[in-house]
């Protein structure tokens, strides 16, 4: 991959992939973090990254890990907040379902959630969803299916509250 | 009640908080990061130092892990003729196809800054010899340690066991830590955590007779216990031919 194809995919990708891993923590600004984050990596190790079939997914993969890092660092007291990134500026707010479904998806298992947003969001059919996660496909259907009826779950009840 | 799936499938960031890095600010980091991990995997002889200073008391302080060599029930009879030297047709670079350097240069498996396993012991090898596999993000380095008996092999595993736990208990919290993974009767596995975005070096170490085998890696996103696992078990798959064909270095060579 050299500059002009990077260049090219960092543009056409940043920010799909930043709104999938944002699905996947719950987090916009740890979310664009660690896909800039995944994007430094994948410069420099672009000639793995030029053998690797799915060159989104493994940045994918790669800024969901190190979000996954940085939490546990966080729980464990190791890390300060790194805002590494540019100043932060205002943006617009989100809708309020937007923020339920942020909230419900963040409240359901990990490995469910991350099976809903590579499926439903990142639009990959289950057999790349097995792919990426590592795990057979029947596990990913499962997941997805557990998935689906606890997200509906949770935001009904949202939504019951809302209306009380 | 709107359906979750289509609140799901029509997902969209409410714009980024952040100024994006323009591509060419990436690729420079990219670079520099790249030029970070080669002199990461390239150091090494720094530790040695320190190491041969350190005493092994001090190494062992903390109680977790007892320095002592195991007692007789693993000390071979003094009959048991010891292979001291490396067969040149040992397959030390089973496993890593793009192995680009052999013979032994220095590469001091580090536990924590100024502690770790180093070829000058105490005990010293009798023999040594290392491959690297090169990575773009850091080496993949093999050494084989061969010592005078088994119980010069066992006293440096354990030494350099107590010094991992020493560095776990002593680099808790900060930006270089050490993770003392797993150990059992012939094999330890720790990983030198050098940032604090998850780069790691994952160290594991087998004993069979009077050697060591020390397979060092460079892995990613290690504060995820389930990376760190993979690369321990990526470690074994591919060093399991090597160990083996160590069984010539066993009481009862093979």
């Amino acid at each position: 991959m050299d500059e002009r194809e990077f260049d090219d995919f960092y543009s056409a990708s940043f920010q799909r992939i930043t709104g999938q891993v944002y699905a996947m923590i719950g987090s916009r600004d740890e979310a664009q973090e660690c896909v800039q984050e995944a994007f430094v990596r994948a410069w420099a190790h672009r000639r793995r990254l030029d053998r690797a079939e799915h060159p989104e997914a493994w940045v994918r993969t790669t800024a969901y890990r190190l979000a996954v890092s940085r939490w546990r660092r966080t729980v464990r007291g190791r890390r300060p907040a790194d805002r590494a990134v540019g100043p932060a500026y205002e943006s617009a707010a989100p809708s309020e379902a937007h923020v339920a479904l942020v909230a419900a998806l963040k409240l359901l298992p990990e490995a469910q959630r991350q099976a809903l947003v590579l499926h439903h969001i990142a639009d990959l059919p289950v057999h790349d969803v097995a792919r990426e996660v590592g795990v057979p496909e029947g596990t990913i259907k499962a997941r997805l299916s557990r998935g689906r009826t606890a997200l509906a779950a949770l935001l009904a009840d949202e939504e019951g509250l809302r209306h009380a | 009640m709107p359906d979750p799936m289509d609140e799901l499938e029509h997902f969209t960031t409410p714009g980024l908080t952040m100024d994006a890095l323009p591509a060419a600010e990436v690729r420079r980091r990219g670079t520099r990061l790249r030029r970070r991990n080669h002199a990461l995997a390239a150091i090494g002889g720094v530790a040695a130092v320190a190491i041969i200073a350190t005493p092994l008391a001090m190494a062992a302080g903390n109680g977790r892990t007892d320095s002592t060599p195991p007692p007789a029930t693993q000390s071979p009879s003094p009959s048991v003729a010891w292979v001291r030297e490396i067969p040149a047709d040992f397959p030390l670079a089973d496993g890593l196809p793009g192995t680009t350097r052999s013979g032994f240069v220095r590469s001091d498996a580090d536990a924590c800054p100024g502690l770790g396993w180093s070829p000058d012991g105490p005990p010293a090898t009798v023999a040594v010899s290392q491959v690297v596999q090169k990575e773009t993000e850091g080496d993949w380095t093999r050494t084989l340690a061969v010592y005078a008996d088994e119980e010069s092999a066992t006293r440096s595993r354990l030494d350099l066991a107590a010094r991992v736990a020493q560095c776990a208990a002593t680099t808790d919290g900060r930006s270089r830590s050490t993770e003392d993974v797993a150990r059992d009767a012939g094999s330890l596995v720790y990983v030198d955590h050098v940032s604090e975005a998850g780069d790691a070096f994952v160290h594991r170490v087998v004993q069979v007779g009077n050697a060591l085998l020390l397979d060092t890696t460079y892995s990613m996103g290690t504060g995820d216990p389930a990376v760190v696992e993979q690369a321990a078990d990526l470690l074994e798959t591919k060093s399991a031919p090597v160990v083996d064909a160590m069984c010539v270095f066993s009481a009862d060579p093979c």
